[in-house]
């Protein structure tokens, strides 16, 4: 039996080790072995007094996951960077995103882009990102403020007592300071945000 | 009497086995074999540079001329391998320079390669031929650039989707004005310019090139020039395929392609205007791969030009293509065994094209050689994967990506259980599958009962519980590849199955309830697997044994516990687990 191991499970066989082992070489290609080394009997029934401890921790993944609005979860869908890149550079403006205006001779309406303007936002120190739209916003106040208040809640106890620096990536691909130009070139040219806390002490 | 052969005669018998299947049989048969198969064996794979080391496969196949290798988990595609993770190289290329100086080929994949690699690739082997570096990461057109000058004889250089940094186009002008051998390249993944006037005279000095992958900064009006120059190519991969709309450039274009009898293979086609692509009308009828995934452009152009490729056996494309496009490909393409969608706006809120689980259901309906899928999607219904299961008995390959986590059948609310049952019990010949959807440990149950040819399942958002888990490991007889995200699933049902993970290259699990604890004793008590705990969180035993890991990656090896970890990654073994047994 194990002693020093809290493996937070209750079983009704209880926890066997199999001591003993025969297993013989496999190959790296060897065909499957099923039968074998188990570590605990399956008793058949999973989870039960635990339960409520997966329970919680699956909620707690969907907490993080599908938190608020439009939040991204990291690796989901699965594509790789490349093709993010790509799917970047087009929102940027390929071909389509240039020739959207323009009325469609063909006459098949479909919505090709979309009609938001989703930009990534994140604060330094905060692992998660978060999407805005844009379009939501007229002054760079107004985005500040929003921006201030939907990054508060992860730092309730900083000492930055909200003096923050927001930072942009434009088109080039520059980090410049935002509020240096027009806000109509700004919503222009964004792609990304960044915000620094300012810490003075 | 096999033994009574003399060595020449069975070795040439064995060389006519090419799957590393029947060789390792052959090796198990008794010691002469064994023998005898290890000093002919020309081509090795590893697929995980960690289950051996250098010293032990060069110990054991001393003449070894091709190596394929592969490093980092499928996951590290998609972001879930923090950076320097490993899969480092350069220890393999030591080794090998030493020990194998006649080596000719190297694939690997997902690997860090860096310049210095590269560099004693290019001066070690002096026959070298094929360098394939797929989603490999490390190395700058530097490195490119040793290997374009030293290998004389080189055949393939591909860079498929590798991570290269790109400090210059000049790289291809390495290539001494000797070399004549290349047969491919692709060089699609590089961001720079190259120098043009030295790709020209490569590829008109390359007879036998027969596949020729541009990246995105080779112009359209560059285009023509280059493959009249080999109208031999088979796998053409064009740069951007824009230009402003001008009718020599067209008509150039379109005598360019039609001399090209042997194409079978198109891709690239980035920023593509619709207007030029009748400059390849000509070709359509031979074609039969089409990677149209980075071609922006609507249903309407892409029909027109699908259609025309009767023979097409493979389709990789954005899902602007729509339902009705992929019913018009269903009606023309009666050999398609390979279909991709990929979306074209994943992190949008709302749908941008008009693509369900209707497209597939006409291709799985038409195309009767259809085996594998990549399909993403926003909706998808039991009834739809059912009757794909009954069109498509043969699938080889299914891969189903519905974007929004956990959406269950968008008709019944319910979950898609029946409709993967219905997969993998109709789809006997089925190697790969990923689930995505609202799916129970029922379906898990269907899994673990009927796939049994299964070799890799990607599971993501689904389950309830330990059972789902446990049904996978101990029916599926078959699999080897196991990668989990965001699942429930947790200590039972992996310690439950430990000796499962053994006949297994790899696991995965990220953000399920498998604790610090049954990580320790998994490791202590398979001192053949190495179990790793990757914790971006600190040392997961500053926190309790019932705390789940972030991260765990557990691989069988002969060469125990690794010694290039980062930080954040911990192995379990007995010297630190800390377990007291009594």
């Amino acid at each position: 039996m194990v002693k020093g191991l809290d493996l937070n499970c209750g079983y009704n066989n209880g926890m066997e080790i199999m001591e003993k082992q025969n297993r013989g070489f496999v190959d790296v290609d060897d065909e499957v072995e099923s039968k074998g080394l188990s570590l605990l009997l399956w008793s058949g029934h999973p989870n039960e007094e635990d339960d409520d401890n997966f329970r919680k921790l699956h909620v707690n993944n969907e907490n993080i996951n599908d938190g608020e609005e439009n939040e991204e979860i990291v690796g989901w869908p699965p594509i790789n960077s490349l093709r993010k890149e790509l799917i970047h550079r087009h929102h940027q403006g390929g071909w389509m995103a240039n020739h959207r205006a323009a009325p469609d001779h063909r006459d098949n309406n479909i919505p090709v882009m979309r009609s938001s303007m989703y930009v990534k936002v994140k604060m330094e120190g905060v692992p998660i990102g978060r999407k805005i739209d844009l379009r939501l916003f007229n002054s760079y106040q107004a985005l500040t403020q929003t921006l201030i208040d939907m990054f508060a809640k992860y730092t309730r106890d900083e000492s930055s007592d909200g003096d923050y620096t927001i930072l942009y990536q434009d088109k080039e691909g520059d980090w410049m300071l935002a509020g240096d130009v027009p806000w109509e070139t700004f919503v222009e040219s964004v792609r990304r945000m960044e915000i620094l806390r300012n810490i003075n002490d | 009497m096999a033994y009574s052969f003399p060595e020449e005669v069975l070795e040439h018998v064995f060389s006519f086995l090419s799957s590393d299947k029947d060789r390792n049989s052959v090796s198990l048969v008794c010691k002469s074999w064994y023998e005898i198969e290890r000093w002919c064996r020309r081509r090795i794979f590893v697929g995980n540079c960690y289950a051996v080391s250098p010293g032990i496969v060069i110990r054991r196949f001393p003449e070894v001329r091709a190596v394929e290798m592969k490093g980092k988990p499928h996951f590290a595609d998609f972001n879930l391998v923090p950076e320097g993770w490993g899969g480092y190289v350069y220890p393999w290329i030591a080794a090998m320079s030493a020990a194998y100086p006649l080596l000719e080929e190297i694939k690997l994949k997902r690997m860090v390669v860096t310049d210095e690699c590269l560099e004693l690739i290019s001066k070690s082997f002096k026959n070298f031929k094929v360098l394939v570096l797929s989603s490999c990461e490390g190395f700058t057109t530097d490195g490119l650039a040793s290997i374009a000058a030293n290998c004389r004889h080189l055949r393939e250089l591909d860079l498929r989707e590798s991570e290269v940094e790109d400090l210059s186009g000049h790289w291809l002008s390495h290539f001494p004005d000797n070399c004549t051998s290349l047969v491919s390249l692709n060089m699609s993944c590089l961001g720079s310019e190259v120098s043009f006037s030295a790709l020209e005279r490569l590829v008109a000095r390359s007879p036998n090139l027969r596949t020729l992958r541009l990246n995105r900064a080779v112009p359209l009006e560059k285009l023509a020039n280059l493959i009249r120059r080999a109208p031999q190519l088979v796998e053409l991969g064009t740069g951007a395929y824009s230009a402003e709309i001008r009718s020599d450039i067209l008509l150039n274009l379109t005598e360019a392609f039609s001399a090209c009898k042997q194409l079978k293979g198109l891709s690239g086609f980035w920023d593509v205007v619709p207007a030029y692509l009748p400059a390849m009308y000509s070709v359509c009828s031979g074609i039969t791969s089409l990677n149209l995934s980075y071609a922006t452009i609507q249903s309407f152009d892409l029909v027109k030009l699908v259609t025309q490729c009767r023979n097409l056996q493979r389709l990789w494309v954005l899902d602007y293509i729509e339902d009705s496009g992929l019913e018009a490909l269903a009606s023309s393409c009666k050999d398609l065994q390979e279909l991709r969608v990929f979306p074209s706006d994943p992190f949008g809120a709302e749908p941008n094209v008009s693509l369900t689980e209707q497209g597939l259901v006409s291709v799985s309906k038409g195309c009767p050689k259809l085996q594998s899928v990549l399909y993403f999607c926003r909706q998808m219904s039991n009834a739809a994967l059912i009757s794909i299961a009954k069109n498509r008995p043969k699938m080889v390959r299914f891969r189903l990506c519905i974007i929004e986590p956990r959406a269950p059948d968008y008709l019944t609310l319910e979950p898609l259980d029946a409709g993967f049952g219905a997969i993998v019990e109709n789809c006997k010949e089925l190697r790969r599958l990923s689930l995505s959807g609202l799916l129970t440990d029922r379906v898990f149950k269907y899994i673990g009962t009927h796939a049994k040819k299964l070799e890799m399942l990607s599971i993501a958002f689904a389950g309830d519980s330990d059972l789902g888990l446990h049904h996978v490991l101990s029916g599926c007889e078959s699999l080897r590849k196991l990668e989990i995200r965001d699942c429930p699933f947790g200590d039972k049902a992996l310690l439950a199955n430990a000796a499962k993970l053994e006949t297994m290259r790899s696991l995965w699990m990220s953000s399920c309830s498998v604790s610090y604890g049954a990580c320790k004793l998994l490791g202590q008590k398979m001192p053949r697997l190495n179990v790793e705990v990757i914790d971006e969180r600190g040392p997961p035993d500053s926190r309790p044994d019932s705390c789940p890991v972030e991260r765990l990656y557990v691989y069988r090896t002969v060469a125990g516990r690794r010694i290039d970890m980062p930080g954040f990654v911990w192995t379990m073994d007995d010297e630190d687990s800390g377990l007291r047994f009594s």
